[in-house]
């Protein structure tokens, strides 16, 4: 056959799939000057080239929309209830019984790539003991669905993109302890709207639990109150059909979500009634019993603090867990300061030097020659959300504020220096409130420290 | 009022991000995504063509993403990371509703796409649900490599990067999915020409007919 008679039909002209795979690159040398020579000559598949071309161009003129708020409110709402089913998991200490993840190996024999990838997943790949205790790893736990790349450059896509292997190993059994379902994954099946039930995800992730460096992906570092869930999203206008059955499968799956959230909190108070009954009934001798306050504690501190004791690093200080979270990579940068109660002192003179520096007024003058502000200094380095402003007992802006780490969470250290003073008052208040979602119980997030320093 | 977080954050890179995140830092993970919400959200709406689906599938991933930053080894950006998970949830929810019955398009779909030309808003945004119905019809494989590729501008390498196939895929894909667009956009072809800049070439103009598992000439 020649190139011609592959090329031009019998009816004279050029496939139009024939002519995309031209436009695209995609024929040989001889094919593509036969369509090249036809194309020159025939008007017809000459405009059904160039129509090809206009396709892009109409694809690309298609306006982004952006993304809309009530969207990127339920995505918070979703990572808040991710990060509150993971500290409930951290709390308990309990990890459940984990499954081998399905490798679609179909792919690994076909890409050599994804064979080095599937042999380290499978090689990392060691089921769990049923119920082990957690070490608080400080990665975040697993994804529920779907599962994403375990690294970067590999396996997302077909991992989730090919139907399961026929050798893959079933999905785990959800159960009140697994984080994908505490999470409102719905039963696998059709209409459920959750990428991944198909059953690719992997379950050895899932079962992980949140640590010592995991914290709320907005601040949140304990456990929320039970919220109602938000309302569904509005139907969708734009694509005629469709929007109202999965609107309702939507409005089910969060509302299944709160109800295994509440179950989820439910065993997490049982269990600490249960360790408060036990502890308290081997303290009956009137002594106190420090250690029976600790479950009951546990969901109002971060999960930092609740972590067990050797998963910190550098002997226990406290907030040495996050930096030495064993997942963090070893070049991952810390660029707000870091603030401890050791080095307060130091740490707040050094910032009002800074701001001495930064505006040639001493401590205090700033403040005092704009009382009516409630904005820090012009010069400080940080402009204070509302939310923090609000709880600084102070009528009138700090000296000097900035935002930083303290012990082990993002806060802002706000510093109020009176001119010719050698201390300074300080506030350490929770910045959670400032990524918080409107009317959400984070908005107010707490003062962690308020106290006296000297200063330079 | 602004956020001094922001701020804080604003000469940090995405990669330094996951890290924070990774290792503690409760605000690293929701700066990224603020970042770039708008980009995903885009390749979710028009990867799905719903937008309550589009929600649901963007939101799942995230939570896969914060979840999954530990396992981020840097070996690609974390937009073709966070890409893949996007595109990968929206692609297991389009396969799974490939087995639901799915919304018929209207029989003039093609007479319904107007001129771009002096188009009111009104105009526009039928045309805009118009190519999203007329882009659901195509598989969903085509429809991303078509999303990333002729609507978000992705270079083809790395679309073909997110979607973790051969750069010919990508091309094919491409040329597959334009071919089965064009008779829904037949009216360009009577002289409503669409007015913008000219057609990026792909650069690659070596022939991959062979080996593509979904590429190939049909005739």
């Amino acid at each position: 056959m020649t190139a011609e008679n592959r090329v031009v039909g019998p009816d004279g002209h050029v496939d139009v799939d024939f002519l995309a795979d031209f436009a695209e690159g995609l024929l040989s040398g001889a094919d593509a000057a036969t369509a090249e020579a036809h194309i020159a000559t025939c008007a017809d598949c000459r405009a059904t080239f160039d129509a090809l071309a206009e396709v892009r161009t109409l694809l690309a003129g298609h306006p982004a929309e952006p993304m809309p708020a009530d969207v990127y409110a339920s995505i918070q709402d979703a990572l808040a209830d991710a990060a509150a089913a993971d500290a409930l998991l951290a709390e308990t200490g309990f990890r459940p019984a984990a499954a081998a993840p399905a490798f679609p190996a179909d792919h690994a024999d076909a890409d050599p790539d994804w064979a080095d990838f599937a042999a380290a997943r499978r090689a990392r790949a060691v089921p769990t003991a049923p119920i082990v205790p957690t070490p608080a790893p400080a990665a975040p736990s697993a994804p529920p669905v779907p599962q994403p790349p375990a690294d970067d450059d590999n396996g997302a896509t077909r991992f989730l993109g090919a139907a399961p292997a026929p050798h893959a190993a079933p999905p785990a059994p959800r159960n009140a302890a697994d984080p994908t379902q505490v999470l409102g994954a719905a039963p696998g099946g059709p209409g459920s709207g959750r990428p991944g039930s198909s059953g690719s995800a992997g379950a050895e992730d899932a079962t992980r639990v949140i640590g010592a460096g995991d914290v709320h992906p907005f601040g949140v570092a304990a456990v929320p109150p039970m919220q109602p869930p938000r309302p569904p999203m509005p139907a969708p206008g734009s694509v005629p059909g469709g929007g109202q059955v999965v609107a309702l499968d939507s409005a089910r799956r969060r509302k299944r979500r709160y109800v295994l959230l509440a179950a989820a909190a439910a065993g997490v108070v049982l269990v600490g009634v249960g360790a408060v009954t036990l502890l308290g009934s081997s303290s009956d001798d009137g002594k106190t019993n420090a250690g029976n306050q600790a479950p009951i504690a546990a969901p109002s501190q971060s999960r930092e603090a609740a972590a067990p004791a050797p998963t910190r690093a550098g002997g226990g200080q406290p907030g040495a867990g996050t930096a030495a979270a064993p997942n963090a990579p070893a070049s991952s940068p810390t660029t707000l300061p870091a603030y401890t109660r050791a080095d307060l002192s130091t740490r707040v003179s050094a910032m009002l030097d800074r701001q001495t520096a930064a505006t040639g007024v001493k401590p205090g003058a700033t403040a005092s020659s704009d009382p009516g502000r409630t904005q820090p200094g012009r010069e400080t380095p940080v402009t204070l959300p509302a939310c923090v402003s609000a709880q600084s007992r102070h009528d009138k802006p700090p000296t000097a504020a900035e935002l930083a780490r303290y012990e082990g969470r993002t806060a802002y250290v706000l510093a109020y220096a009176e001119p010719g003073r050698r201390n300074a008052e300080v506030v350490v208040i929770d910045a959670a409130c400032a990524f918080a979602r409107p009317g959400s119980s984070d908005q107010t997030s707490g003062v962690l420290l308020e106290t006296v320093v000297q200063v330079r | 009022m602004s956020l001094g977080i922001e701020s804080a954050y604003a000469e940090v890179g995405d990669a330094e991000l996951l890290g924070l995140h990774a290792s503690g830092d409760a605000h690293a993970f929701g700066e990224l995504i603020r970042r770039h919400r708008d980009r995903l959200w885009s390749v979710a709406l028009r990867t799905l063509g719903d937008r309550e689906e589009a929600a649901d599938a963007l939101q799942d991933a995230l939570v896969s993403a914060y979840r999954a930053a530990g396992r981020f080894e840097g070996r690609s950006a974390v937009t073709t990371w966070l890409h893949r998970i996007v595109v990968n949830a929206c692609l297991d929810l389009a396969r799974r509703k490939a087995v639901r019955p799915a919304v018929p398009l209207p029989d003039d779909l093609d007479q319904r796409l107007p001129s771009p030309a002096g188009e009111d808003p009104a105009v526009r945004g039928e045309t805009r649900d118009t190519l999203l119905s007329a882009l659901a019809t195509l598989p969903a494989e085509q429809r991303a490599a078509l999303v990333l590729v002729d609507m978000e501008g992705y270079p083809v390498d790395e679309a073909a990067r997110v979607l973790d196939v051969p750069v010919g895929t990508i091309k094919s894909r491409c040329a597959r999915g334009r071919a089965r667009l064009l008779p829904l956009v037949r009216h360009l072809r009577d002289g409503n020409r669409v007015p913008g800049p000219a057609v990026r070439p792909t650069g690659d103009r070596v022939a991959h007919h062979d080996g593509h598992k979904d590429g190939g000439v049909t005739r």
